[in-house]
């Protein structure tokens, strides 16, 4: 997934990766003392979180064509918009 | 009590703020009022967390007043000149006009970004632009444009309360118009033209401060008895073509009239439009009056030259009225 970044050396990239703010943030959440555990079980939470939301998505039948034109709009617009003819 | 488009402003703002606690202002400067005085003294009324000043950045605020719609909050977000709107655009459209679609509806984006447009006294080709016309382009956007002090106290009211991203371009040109608001007017929809005047010989679609050319060259062709319907479009997008074409049937003749620049603006849209949805009404030709592809000009003379006004709007009846 994502831009596979040939273009650029792994020396570069390795290095890039030292600056992940997520790596580093957890670094700094290290020393002033949480668990490793704890930010592993967060970040097992967030998986999770976005595992379910992919099952529910892929088990949710495709968006019916006849409403492609909804949610564009409020009700209240949306009325404007009717009672002209997008 | 006549007042001033700024001070009437001002007034709808003040009524908004304190009728709803979710409604802030947001912007350089509001705090202090504003580049223009519109928000002079809200700050002292409701505190400096509900009117707050704001970095120069119109990218960062504009982020802002939308992660804040996002929210729950009813931000106004003043954006100083239309002219900085392309600052603002990444947000403005690929942000604010998409979260309803793109959420399936789950999320909305109740936020007016009020600006201020047009050309007036020399403010030269960076300060004086009508570029509404990019922001009907975008679905999921609404573009309000008043002529006068009345309508933008109901305009701006009925904006604030619709729910959905809206763009309010103030001419600057009006903003020392003075008119007194009548009592319990009611607001007027969002969405919806209004007839200015009514008349049966030919349709003459103006907004903003075109409107008020309209309406003199319509008195000056009343003495050549010819009698001129005007439309004040007030709403840009969604465009009320019930009420076009309610008049377009009436008079088969149609001179569309805005400051904008003629190539790609809202005359191009609407008389497309009404030529293929109004083909068999019409018995000339749709005229445009508009302003030459050029930028505003900073010489006063130069920018006089250039402008569209008054006189444009009465040779363009005169020609379609044959």
């Amino acid at each position: 997934v994502g831009d596979a970044q040939r273009y650029r050396s792994k020396e570069e990239l390795t290095a890039l990766k030292e600056k992940c703010p997520i790596e580093r943030l957890k670094r700094r959440l290290l020393e002033w003392g949480a668990q490793e555990s704890e930010l592993d079980a967060l970040g097992e939470e967030a998986r999770q979180e976005v595992l379910q939301a992919v099952e529910r998505a892929r088990a949710s039948p495709p968006p019916d064509p006849a409403t492609v034109l909804e949610y564009v709009y409020s009700a209240p617009a949306l009325a404007a918009l009717s009672r002209v003819k997008p | 009590v006549s007042q001033t488009f700024i001070e009437i402003l001002r007034r709808a703002l003040d009524e908004e703020l304190g009728r709803d606690p979710a409604v802030h202002l947001l912007g350089e400067d509001v705090a202090a009022g504003g580049a223009f005085g519109v928000t002079t003294g809200l700050a002292q009324k409701y505190g400096a967390q509900r009117v707050r000043n704001t970095p120069i950045s119109e990218a960062a605020i504009t982020g802002l007043a939308t992660g804040a719609a996002l929210c729950g909050l009813r931000p106004v977000l003043e954006i100083m000149f239309i002219d900085f709107a392309t600052l603002a655009l990444d947000c403005l459209v690929n942000q604010s006009a998409k979260y309803r679609y793109m959420s399936g509806g789950q999320l909305a984006v109740p936020m007016v970004v009020r600006t201020q447009a047009g050309a007036a006294g020399g403010a030269a080709a960076q300060h004086s632009q009508s570029l509404e016309a990019w922001f009907i382009h975008v679905p999921g956007l609404i573009v309000v444009a008043p002529s006068s002090p009345v309508e933008a106290y109901g305009l701006l009211k009925s904006a604030v309360r619709l729910g959905d991203p809206v763009l309010f371009i103030e001419h600057k040109r009006l903003y020392s118009l003075k008119e007194a608001l009548p009592l319990n007017a009611e607001l007027p929809p969002i969405g919806q033209a209004r007839v200015a005047r009514v008349g049966t010989d030919v349709t003459l679609i103006a907004y903003s401060a075109m409107v008020r050319n309209a309406l003199e060259a319509a008195d000056e062709l009343s003495r050549s008895c010819l009698s001129v319907e005007v439309i004040d479009l007030r709403t840009l997008a969604p465009l009320d073509m019930a009420t076009i074409a309610a008049s377009v049937s009436k008079t088969h003749r149609v001179v569309i009239a805005h400051e904008a620049v003629e190539n790609g603006g809202l005359g191009a849209e609407i008389s497309a439009r009404i030529g293929s949805d109004l083909f068999d009404e019409l018995d000339a030709p749709v005229i445009r009056v508009a302003c030459p592809f050029a930028p505003i000009p900073f010489a006063p003379g130069l920018e006089q030259a250039l402008l569209p006004g008054t006189a444009n709007i009465v040779r363009a009846l005169h020609g379609v009225a044959g």
